[in-house]
């Protein structure tokens, strides 16, 4: 298996006239904390969205682990290792924080179709929503509705459930964005730690900076549709073009 | 202790049921086979709407599908009534997988309208169809023959013979849809209805779920076709008509779809009410949708949501907002 975790050949996409991806080239390596930074527009989003198969691809192939993903529907490509957590709040409203993580590590056990087994029988099965729980510090909430925690907590949970399916690759779309200051240390830590465990390689999308640079190995800057940075912090950081592009926007405004 | 008292009112209520069996009129004893099987007709319809968050209005295809098997196996094959309703019942769930097929590629309203065109299908196939199916007269002169188990016969061509099949095909209906709500299929339909995106990223098929549900549900109205059936000894091409789909909406309504004792109630409510109005006057749904407005706007989630709220705020002056437990 010396094939690269993601490699994305050629891709493309446009909206009517706004091309939101041309030709892009890149390779994820495994274990390698990447974030993919960019102003407004730069197509971000839709580049998460193309990789985790929400929006298909006008042209060019998605590699996960040296399989060709690209027509790929979403759950399987989860299945396969590669999901993602949303900028909006996305989880189950009028489930408990248990329930709500149970649901993707049903799936991932390959429980999901059981059709008359009490779900209490599941004892596995309930250790490992526990320990999801644990480690993004919800289990005290286990029995809680999420729609009644408070904003940061649901993206806790979000976060957890992404983690839920144990992917190999997980793509944090603005991770901590609308968290307060413990939370988003709490979440940044989790991130760290889970990266370093090295079970699972996080590429996360970003609008803070502060964050950004703190954490990835490896950043990417996209701007209308291209890839203009690769590198080290250090190297975006110091790169005229980005500072062009990106940081001198910034620091403008 | 909660615990306890719902162990008595089961059992309570399971004894009444045995108790009209042989104590009950004739009258009685009909209307309580017709609330049954429109009990389980809902319970399995429920899974679909309360449980995964999808309304049909074709269901009514699925049980005159399950009627018609079981009339047309009794008819040309053999009058065995158990041979005749897995007939009935692999008639509508070959239906429902049909239907389903294509009718779960869409959500909301396309789905509900979708299921309505399928079900008017059926309808004007049954009603066109003459040589096969009767036509307007339906399949006539299905005969309750005994149940014959091989070692034993059960004959249930008398009335309260036939309640007690009845009531334990409702038996066995509740006992599977009871499993099926706590099992973990039953907690990923609820996540199918909550939140369909977050299930695909929960690495699970929302179509193959949402086409297992309505399978599941379209066999239970199978088997509720086939039972009605032999209750009356005939088919009706009406019961395969998109307002019969209306039925097992309404009693889930008025029981309250996101309970489990809500299509039950509903079920008893529905057709008692019926009954009553009827003696007093011609137009009974006039008063019954007056009924079914107060029960709707006055008692949230139905009766029987309404009334465990009700018993809940009770105990505990200051509702839980839903905040930490």
């Amino acid at each position: 298996m010396n094939a690269p975790l993601l490699e994305i050949r050629g891709l493309s996409k446009a909206f009517g006239r706004v091309v939101t991806a041309s030709n892009i080239n890149l390779t994820i390596a495994s274990g390698v904390l990447t974030s993919i930074i960019g102003p407004n527009g730069a197509g971000k989003s839709t580049l998460i969205n193309m990789l985790s198969g929400s929006l298909p691809v006008d042209s060019g192939q998605i590699l996960f682990q040296g399989t060709d993903i690209t027509r790929l529907p979403i759950h399987r490509r989860v299945r396969m290792g590669l999901c993602r957590s949303f900028q909006v709040v996305n989880i189950f409203p009028d489930l408990t924080v248990f329930d709500n993580v149970q649901i993707p590590v049903l799936a991932v056990r390959r429980r999901a179709r059981r059709l008359f087994r009490p779900l209490a029988r599941e004892a596995g099965v309930r250790e490992e929503v526990s320990q999801v729980l644990d480690r993004v510090g919800l289990a005290a909430q286990a029995q809680t509705v999420a729609s009644a925690l408070s904003h940061g907590d649901q993206r806790l949970l979000e976060v957890g459930l992404a983690l839920a399916v144990r992917p190999r690759l997980l793509f944090l779309d603005e991770p901590t964005a609308g968290m307060n200051p413990v939370e988003r240390v709490r979440v940044l830590e989790n991130i760290r730690g889970l990266s370093a465990e090295g079970k699972t390689t996080f590429v996360i999308v970003e609008h803070d900076m502060d964050i950004v640079f703190s954490l990835s190995e490896r950043v990417i800057v996209l701007h209308h549709g291209e890839i203009i940075g690769d590198g080290t912090t250090r190297e975006i950081q110091s790169s005229p073009k980005v500072r062009e592009v990106y940081l001198g926007e910034e620091v403008a405004a | 202790m909660k615990r306890f008292w719902i162990y008595v009112s089961i059992a309570l209520i399971l004894a009444g049921l045995v108790a009209i069996g042989f104590f009950g009129g004739r009258f009685v004893v009909y209307l309580s086979m017709r609330v049954l099987i429109l009990s389980i007709f809902a319970l399995g319809y429920n899974l679909l709407l309360g449980r995964t968050g999808l309304l049909s209005f074709g269901h009514a295809a699925f049980y005159a599908g399950g009627a018609y098997g079981l009339g047309l196996f009794s008819i040309h094959v053999a009058t065995n009534p158990l041979l005749g309703i897995i007939a009935g019942v692999a008639l509508a769930c070959m239906m429902a997988l049909i239907i389903g097929f294509f009718c779960v590629r869409h959500t909301e309203i396309y789905f509900a309208m979708l299921t309505l065109a399928f079900g008017m299908m059926v309808f004007s196939l049954i009603w066109n169809l003459r040589d096969v199916t009767g036509g307007d007269d339906g399949l006539v002169g299905i005969v309750r023959a005994p149940i014959s188990l091989g070692i034993a016969t059960i004959p249930i061509s008398k009335a309260t013979h036939y309640y007690f099949f009845v009531l334990f095909c409702f038996l066995l209906t509740v006992a599977l849809v009871y499993r099926i709500r706590r099992s973990p299929f039953g907690l990923v339909l609820a996540g199918v209805r909550e939140n369909d995106r977050r299930v695909e990223f929960a690495g699970l098929s929302v179509r193959n779920y949402r086409l297992a549900a309505f399978v599941i549900s379209g066999s239970f109205a199978g088997l509720a076709g086939t039972l009605g059936a032999l209750l009356e000894s005939n088919t009706n091409p009406f019961s395969a008509h998109w307002s019969h789909s209306a039925e097992p909406i309404l009693v889930s309504l008025i029981g309250g779809i996101q309970t489990f004792a809500g299509p039950i109630v509903g079920s008893a409510l529905f057709i008692v009410l019926r009954e009553v109005i009827e003696r007093f006057t011609q137009n009974w749904m006039l008063w019954f949708g007056l009924i079914l407005l107060a029960i709707i706007m006055g008692l949230r989630g139905g009766v029987v949501g309404g009334l465990a709220q009700l018993f809940r705020s009770e105990k505990c002056p200051a509702p839980p907002s839903g905040g930490a437990r």
